[in-house]
């Protein structure tokens, strides 16, 4: 299935939970958040939520801001 | 009394209370110092050092898989507590999820708000903004509003629930300085939580101004991180900050139009 994850569009498996899906790109679990369409998705919960098909989910951490 | 005498000036400054306080938080210097802008992480450090901050703030960005993602080890090194911010949203929706996720990465409930209305000003837009604080402020959030230097705005976050108004001096970025200093004097009659200057600083003698004028602390991080020699900056704003907030605590002297001599009228020799 198609996801698009922090703007890119990437095929996945279908019944991919959030844990797996970060941890397939490398992305760091730590210091970061993530939401899955527009909803915060807290870390506790990565484990057993599976990724939607045609899912917007974006992985953030803090950057340099004012 | 000697010269000496009269130099010493902090075991006085330090026996008079003067805390800072947000939200039930003291906190340890009125300035704040964004880190936005920065070159490298190491001139980030040793301006954050130099400043005496004790709050920066943080924006919250797409996990990048190139990018080294350190600000947060750079930050935790220095102690200070991080403010993230919704800087870059346009919408109350963009920003309600920006400070959710900022709860999340950093474990804070309070929150830097931004929404702004184009990229060409910056400027807050004052409907999604309101918005977006309530919603914040019914979350549970400790709400910090980056505002219009407009007194009645500035009353309604205020009524909302925010806990400091952080009102503009002028477009962010641009250095202009205060360009309505009425107006944030007026803000600081308004409301009764912390005024905090925001955004416009480009130098010492602004953010003086700013203390001058009665607010609680600033925010500067362009002035700071953009400077020739950031650090140096940075503590040209620290003593600013310091020595604008005496002058507003000091009682300064009524403006007049016409001299009032200093040396004693009498006694004057003839020539």
């Amino acid at each position: 299935m198609t996801i698009t994850l922090n703007g890119s569009r990437h095929q996945i498996a279908e019944g991919t939970t959030l844990d797996q899906l970060v941890a397939f790109f490398a992305l760091p679990d730590r210091g970061v958040a993530l939401a899955m369409n527009s909803e915060v998705v807290p870390r506790s919960e990565w484990a057993s939520t599976r990724v939607l098909p045609d899912a917007r989910v974006e992985v953030v951490t803090a950057s340099q801001g004012g | 009394m000697t010269f000496l005498d009269l130099g010493c000036v902090a075991p006085v400054v330090s026996s008079v209370p003067d805390p800072f306080v947000i939200a039930g938080e003291q906190l340890s210097s009125r300035l704040l110092l964004g880190t936005g802008g920065a070159t490298s992480l190491t001139t980030l450090e040793n301006a954050v050092r130099a400043s005496g901050s004790a709050l920066v703030t943080v924006a919250i960005r797409r996990v990048s898989l190139t990018a080294d993602d350190s600000v947060l080890a750079v930050l935790s090194r220095t102690g200070v507590r991080l403010l993230p911010n919704t800087a870059g949203c346009f919408t109350s929706r963009e920003a309600v999820l920006t400070a959710k996720l900022a709860r999340e990465v950093l474990g804070t409930t309070w929150v830097k708000l931004e929404v702004i209305a184009d990229d060409q000003t910056l400027l807050p837009d004052a409907v999604e903004l309101l918005d977006a604080a309530e919603r914040l402020v019914d979350d549970g959030f400790t709400v910090l509003p980056y505002t219009n230097d407009d007194p009645v705005l500035a009353r309604r976050l205020a009524d909302l629930g925010c806990a400091a108004i952080m009102p503009l001096g002028s477009p962010i970025g641009s250095g202009l300085g205060i360009r309505n200093p009425h107006a944030i004097e007026m803000i600081r009659e308004a409301v009764d939580v912390p005024v905090i200057l925001d955004a416009g600083i480009g130098t010492a003698s602004d953010a003086a101004l700013a203390m001058e004028l009665g607010c609680d602390a600033v925010l500067i991080a362009s002035a700071v991180t953009r400077a020739e020699n950031p650090a140096a900056m940075a503590t040209a704003m620290k003593h600013a900050v310091l020595a604008g907030r005496l002058a507003r605590t000091s009682g300064r002297i009524p403006v007049r139009r016409l001299a009032r001599a200093s040396s004693p009228t009498e006694g004057v020799i003839q020539g």
